[in-house]
């Protein structure tokens, strides 16, 4: 009876743990954001171009009206308007975050 | 006996909480996701969303518990983004709040881009929720003066209690932000009193058990912020608390076959 209570201890305590550490792992062994980088750049069914182009400023707008008057966002008003509704321009670049000094260097 | 014993307690502890980390394995193919990223963006665009919450399926939806449809959720705001060739680009910069991978109790503040956002994901589904134009503007003004960093706590619980300052997590930042806009304030004594006040978290549904294990073991799961019964916050209850406010313009969950379903 000792020995079968501390096997159904131990096996439910692996499985508790594997179930916490496999959300975890599911996100920490994984590829690197360098590969991430070539496996875009070898793809030929992305939508866009494949400049997998790593961005170094990024600015909030406010687009005004359908002629899209940009601002940043001090100052600029957004109105409860038609205005606020009307679709916004997405470029078609590929944008990624540069990767890690780590993969980098690979 | 034996067997079936220990086979129900196997049981109890299969359901799993995801973090939300920044390096996740893609699951799907380059392009798909790529695709899937612009599909998002597309989508959001068309509603003229300046600022919205996006939101991502991070590991296996059957291990998640009941009512948790999503496993990170952060703010995603239209941009002019400069790019290393030197050219501009219009889309979204993703502002979140990551687990680190090797120490999950702890946490950091970090813009990607939506290929990046959606790119460990176990399903090609976006959670995308739109504020009113009003909040989008307060939104923005808010990231753009850095109130996100200021209400940052790095230290971190996959479940932590939106209701106290003990621990965060990707969802209760968000909330956390999305509150600052509103009510113009990084004080975080009357923004807890606010989120105790006004908006309703999502009790989690899992084993006492694993919960109590996991709190003792694994790090970056703690109930020690909790009371009696363990809630959080969630894309899908932050959704509903802006609805309930009148501050929510449209909510949807997007596939990657183009499906749109309302969340409301």
């Amino acid at each position: 009876m000792k020995n079968l209570l501390i096997k159904t201890i131990a096996i439910s305590l692996l499985a508790t743990l594997s179930s916490f550490t496999m959300a975890d792992s599911a996100a920490s062994t994984h590829a690197s954001k360098a590969s991430k980088h070539s496996a875009l750049a070898g793809g030929h069914s992305v939508v866009g171009s494949v400049g997998a182009a790593a961005s170094v400023v990024a600015i909030p707008l406010i687009v005004i009206g359908s002629a899209g008057v940009v601002s940043a966002a001090a100052g600029a008003e957004l109105l409860d308007s038609n205005a606020a509704f009307a679709p916004l321009e997405i470029s078609d670049e590929i944008i990624l975050q540069d990767p890690s000094p780590a993969a980098a260097m690979q | 006996m034996k067997n079936l014993f220990i086979s129900l307690l196997l049981l109890i502890s299969v359901p799993s909480f995801a973090g939300s980390q920044s390096n996740g394995k893609a699951q799907f193919s380059a392009e798909n996701i790529a695709n899937f990223a612009k599909q998002v963006e597309h989508y959001a665009a068309r509603q003229g969303a300046r600022a919205f919450i996006i939101s991502r399926v991070g590991s296996d939806p059957d291990s998640l518990p009941r009512g948790i449809n999503f496993t990170h959720t952060a703010i995603a705001i239209y941009s002019q983004i400069s790019l290393k060739n030197g050219k501009k680009a219009k889309g979204y910069v993703i502002h979140n709040l990551y687990q680190r991978s090797k120490q999950p109790h702890i946490s950091d503040l970090v813009t990607d881009y939506p290929v990046d956002f959606f790119w460990g994901v176990h399903q090609l589904k976006a959670g995308i929720t739109i504020p009113t134009p009003a909040v989008q503007q307060k939104l923005i003004e808010a990231i753009s003066n850095g109130s996100n960093k200021m209400l940052h706590n790095p230290n971190y619980s996959v479940i932590s209690n939106p209701m106290n300052n003990q621990y965060q997590n990707c969802t209760e930042h968000t909330l956390l932000v999305l509150n600052s806009a509103i009510y113009k304030t990084t004080n975080l004594t009357r923004l807890y009193a606010n989120n105790k006040a006004y908006f309703k978290p999502q009790v989690v549904r899992t084993s006492p058990f694993k919960l109590l294990l996991g709190n003792v073991f694994v790090k970056g799961v703690s109930t020690a912020d909790h009371g009696s019964k363990v809630k959080t916050a969630t894309f899908t209850t932050i959704t509903n608390y802006l609805n309930d406010y009148g501050l929510l313009y449209k909510s949807v969950t997007l596939n990657a076959q183009g499906k749109i379903t309302s969340n409301i």
